[in-house]
């Protein structure tokens, strides 16, 4: 993996600080940009996909902690990233092409394990009962069916589909946590792990 | 068979599953990374790509390509069990036509045998320490810097911990001008560099395994790095811990 230039706290501190007075907000904004990155290096299926958008802050980090102003760091995150991801790209362009090779015979499906399903009813216990009812109903349906669902949803709730959108995300993102942490708890022994496939 | 997957797909679709055209696909990049409205609408996609999977919904060209382009991401496996759940909770549906059944037969045979393999990669790391004078810890697929992705280990006892890397995961197959040799180094969560030495890659090329002296590894999280033995260009990074 290409080697980069590793912010000390300092420049990463000041880093943070560029991204807003209040280091409450900063420290949101930075993980929002970061589950962008991870999500976009993820799709580009760069294996990995957290060290790259690290090496996307390191870089930025360092850029700011050396003195360079910075406007608008959010669209400087961007440009770097796209420079990581020719970098990724170059990394792992040999491994990438045995991938495309062994993954033309994958095939996956499996009823799911009882303790999934009852893991996954006790993390929507914890939900309100108006996340409930709306993470069942948005993923309720077939693929075709689910478009007019959600439709119906967000009339009924007075939100744009936007707005329903990013809320089922953000329940499903944190159930799919809920379930992934338990299902660690109880198995492996690991405190905390990062999925293990190609990368898991 | 839902028509959201036909001829006809969204730009969403197009781009997850490699079939949009170079100009638009530079495009769409750009549009990911600056506008968060995008990046959740292919998240959604997404999402609904591997529910249909999961409920076996896609023709079977789309299904081929849910595979080659999605199922092989880092968290594919706890996304998918997730997804299994998400579909048993919600009320049941007419029966599968025939040959829908046995794909689905089959396809839970492979997937059966993917959540087997990663259980015992999982179970291997937990294996009961021996009372001999080395130690063997085995890193799941890619370990990444972020503290929370970090594997955690409890710390031998043994005078030497033997740490192994899969080598495809990290490394790849194909570099062969690579040799039976790298250099390795590790250090702690300050940078400091805590031991260097040689990796020693195994015939025919499965891992990467380190030997190093228990009081080496002072503190509790580290960074290891496989560098080339010619170039010192580092290959690959793996991370874990001590608990």
């Amino acid at each position: 993996m290409a080697l980069s230039t590793l912010p000390d706290r300092d420049q990463f501190s000041r880093f943070l600080a560029a991204l807003g007075d209040d280091p409450a907000a900063a420290g949101e904004q930075y993980e929002h940009l970061r589950a962008r990155l991870i999500r976009f290096f993820t799709w580009e299926r760069c294996p990995n996909p957290d060290h790259w958008a690290d090496t996307v802050f390191d870089r930025v980090a360092s850029r700011i902690g050396a003195g360079e102003e910075i406007k608008n760091i959010p669209a400087f995150v961007t440009a770097t990233a796209r420079i990581v991801l020719l970098e990724a790209w170059r990394f792992y362009q040999r491994e990438m092409t045995l991938l495309e090779a062994r993954d033309q015979s994958s095939s996956h499906e499996i009823p799911p394990p009882e303790e999934t399903v009852a893991i996954l009813e006790e993390c929507l216990k914890a939900l309100s009962a108006e996340n409930r009812e709306l993470i069942l109903h948005y993923y309720q349906g077939d693929a075709q069916q689910r478009i007019r669902n959600r439709q119906r949803l967000a009339e009924k709730m007075g939100i744009s589909l936007n707005s329903l959108r990013n809320r089922a995300l953000r329940l499903r993102e944190k159930l799919e946590q809920c379930v992934k942490e338990r299902s660690l708890r109880d198995t492996s022994g690991f405190s905390d792990t990062k999925d293990r496939s190609h990368s898991e | 068979m839902s028509s959201r997957w036909g001829p006809n797909l969204s730009e969403e679709a197009r781009y997850l599953l490699g079939k949009m055209p170079e100009e638009e696909l530079d495009m769409f990049r750009d549009r990911i990374l600056n506008d968060s409205e995008i990046a959740d609408r292919v998240q959604d996609t997404e999402n609904d790509l591997i529910d249909s999977y999961v409920r076996n919904e896609l023709p079977p060209t789309l299904r081929n390509e849910v595979e080659r382009r999605i199922l092989n991401q880092a968290n594919i496996r706890h996304r998918l069990k997730f997804a299994a759940a998400l579909n048993n909770l919600q009320p049941k549906r007419s029966p599968r036509p025939a040959y829908k059944v046995l794909g689905a037969i089959a396809a839970s045979i492979v997937i059966a045998t993917i959540v087997g393999f990663f259980w015992i990669q999982q179970n291997r790391t937990n294996e009961p320490k021996s009372p001999s004078t080395i130690a063997q810890i085995i890193l799941p697929g890619v370990t990444t810097r972020s503290q929370k992705s970090i594997p955690a280990f409890d710390r031998p006892a043994a005078e030497i911990i033997a740490i192994r890397v899969p080598w495809q995961q990290y490394i790849g197959t194909d570099l062969q001008d690579i040799g039976t040799d790298l250099q390795a180094t590790i250090s702690d969560g300050a940078g400091r560099v805590l031991w260097k030495g040689l990796a020693e890659v195994n015939i025919p090329r499965t891992f990467v395994e380190i030997r190093v002296p228990r009081t080496s590894l002072v503190g509790s999280t580290f960074e290891l790095a496989l560098l080339k033995t010619d170039s010192g260009v580092a290959l690959a990074y793996a991370y874990f811990q001590f608990r």
